[in-house]
């Protein structure tokens, strides 16, 4: 195994930390934080004190306040959680040059090539986030040889943790761990690696490769197979995304057309953000919706690369039927066949080639003035999404 | 309990130089003055080009989220709860 330079920085309780370390009346009480504070919303994050009681990340605030009727139930503040992941940034940055934001609370730390002890390095990292951030922020830290093996490392103690996977300790580690612990194996796939006789992450890591290639039926086995033995499978490079996405779950159940209008310009709007600061362009764009009992999907395609999220916004409004049957509980943009936006193409009578320039300045002015400054003229009576924050990773 | 208030606040506010830190010191609001105790979290983000400053303060067992816009330079109380449910 090589040595473990690699770290993974997790903030314990993220949203709901935060919320407790901005209003400190708050603090050492059950605290969660929903997408929504009606009997249905979702917990996206609970505090300690609660996740002691049993409530976590995907409890319902019904079945929440039923467990603890004192639990204090707050809608998410994005602009919060961005300024901290931001001053965590800056804190992490002093380390090391190359950090990767995982999500809104996850980073990737590569310290190959700094040198100095990890374990004292994290110590110290963790005492600046206690000055810097706030005393009430705690971190979990992983430290392995590869991505992979540092947040499973961080996954191990929580909160306020510190763990290292090495050569030395591997083995211990490894038979202890269950496979459902590890980051990207889900309940399925652990019961396909138990049915070939996996039962731990030692046996996981004792079977050959070609054992690995065969249960997972996809070169996946043998990526896991060095995952495994801390060599790098994860630090993909950004050019190699093909696509991106956006979802939103929506608070009350659309049922017509124009009430999904607005998600999907801001949906659309997100997308093309992505593709302006990556300067890249799309050919492929799809709409799903999840209604209730039933998922829809359209795919569309443009020949001319789509550049801002004003052409997502149009053509994805091709592939929404006029009638909907059901009611729509959540909605998705997938953009695919991306490529690098080096130049436009303009169609025969430079019509396109107007709007881009429009749409382009539609989006100055509402970066100069906000979100929703400028909107189509056909959501001028709509009212707004509120801004959100998705569980992908950060770019 | 939380109750959003949206409305303009007067806020005394002091700026240290030396250590480069400014705080609201005594807030103003409903026929009361509240003096800060704590500043739970300073943060501040773009609203477009405009810079917001937010102060998240506690005040005699109340807490206050404050907005400061430095377009206008006036604030603005947005939030007042007081740790309950």
């Amino acid at each position: 195994m090589d040595p473990s330079r690699q770290m993974h920085v997790d903030i314990n309780s993220c949203f709901a930390s935060i919320e407790q370390l901005s209003n400190p009346l708050l603090q050492g009480k059950p605290v969660a934080v929903v997408a929504y504070k009606s009997e249905r919303g979702v917990i996206l994050a609970a505090s300690r004190e609660a996740k002691k009681l049993g409530i976590g990340t995907g409890t319902r605030v019904g079945e929440a306040k039923k467990i603890c009727p004192e639990i204090v139930v707050l809608e998410p503040d994005t602009q919060k959680y961005r300024f901290i992941h931001r001053q965590l940034k800056k804190v992490l940055k002093k380390y090391s040059p190359r950090i990767v934001a995982k999500s809104i609370d996850e980073f990737a730390i590569n310290f190959k090539g700094v040198e100095g002890n990890l374990i004292s390095t994290a110590k110290e990292i963790k005492k600046e986030i206690a000055v810097e951030i706030g005393p009430w922020l705690t971190v979990s830290i992983g430290i392995g040889p590869n991505r992979f093996l540092a947040k499973t490392a961080s996954n191990m103690q929580k909160p306020d943790g510190l763990v290292e996977i090495n050569s030395n300790n591997f083995e211990n580690i490894y038979k202890k761990l269950d496979l459902i612990k590890l980051n990207g194996i889900n309940w399925r796939t652990a019961l396909r690696l138990q049915l070939a006789g996996i039962e731990n992450t030692w046996d996981f890591y004792s079977a050959s490769r070609q054992k690995l290639k065969s249960i997972f039926c996809s070169v996946l086995g043998e990526y896991w197979y060095w995952r495994l033995r801390g060599v790098e499978m994860d630090g993909k490079k950004e050019e190699a995304k093909k696509s991106y996405s956006n979802i939103y779950s929506l608070k009350k159940r659309a049922k017509n057309r124009v009430e999904l209008l607005p998600v999907i310009y801001q949906l659309a709007l997100k997308s093309g953000n992505k593709l302006r600061r990556k300067k890249r362009m799309a050919t492929g764009v799809a709409l799903w919706l999840l209604l209730n009992n039933s998922s829809w999907h359209k795919v569309g395609r443009v020949k001319s690369g789509m550049v801002n999220g004003w052409e997502i916004y149009r053509e994805a409004i091709k592939l929404l039927p006029v009638e909907i049957k059901g009611e729509v509980r959540r909605v998705a943009i997938y953009i695919f066949d991306l490529k690098p936006a080096l130049w436009i193409q303009d169609d025969l009578f430079g019509k396109r080639g107007k709007f881009i320039k429009l749409t382009k300045t539609a989006d100055l002015i509402n970066d100069k003035f906000g979100a929703g400054t400028i909107v189509p003229g056909t959501l001028m009576e709509q009212i707004k999404i509120p801004d959100f924050i998705g569980f992908g990773q950060v770019r | 309990m939380m109750e959003k208030i949206n409305s303009p606040v007067s806020v005394i506010m002091d700026f240290n130089h030396h250590q480069r830190k400014l705080r609201p010191m005594q807030i103003q609001w409903n026929n009361r003055d509240w003096r800060v105790e704590a500043v739970g979290l300073h943060h501040q983000y773009y609203s477009g080009r405009k810079l917001v400053h937010i102060f998240s303060v506690t005040a005699n067992g109340m807490f206050f989220k404050l907005e400061l816009d430095t377009q206008s330079l006036f604030w603005k109380l947005l939030e007042v709860a007081d740790g309950s449910v």
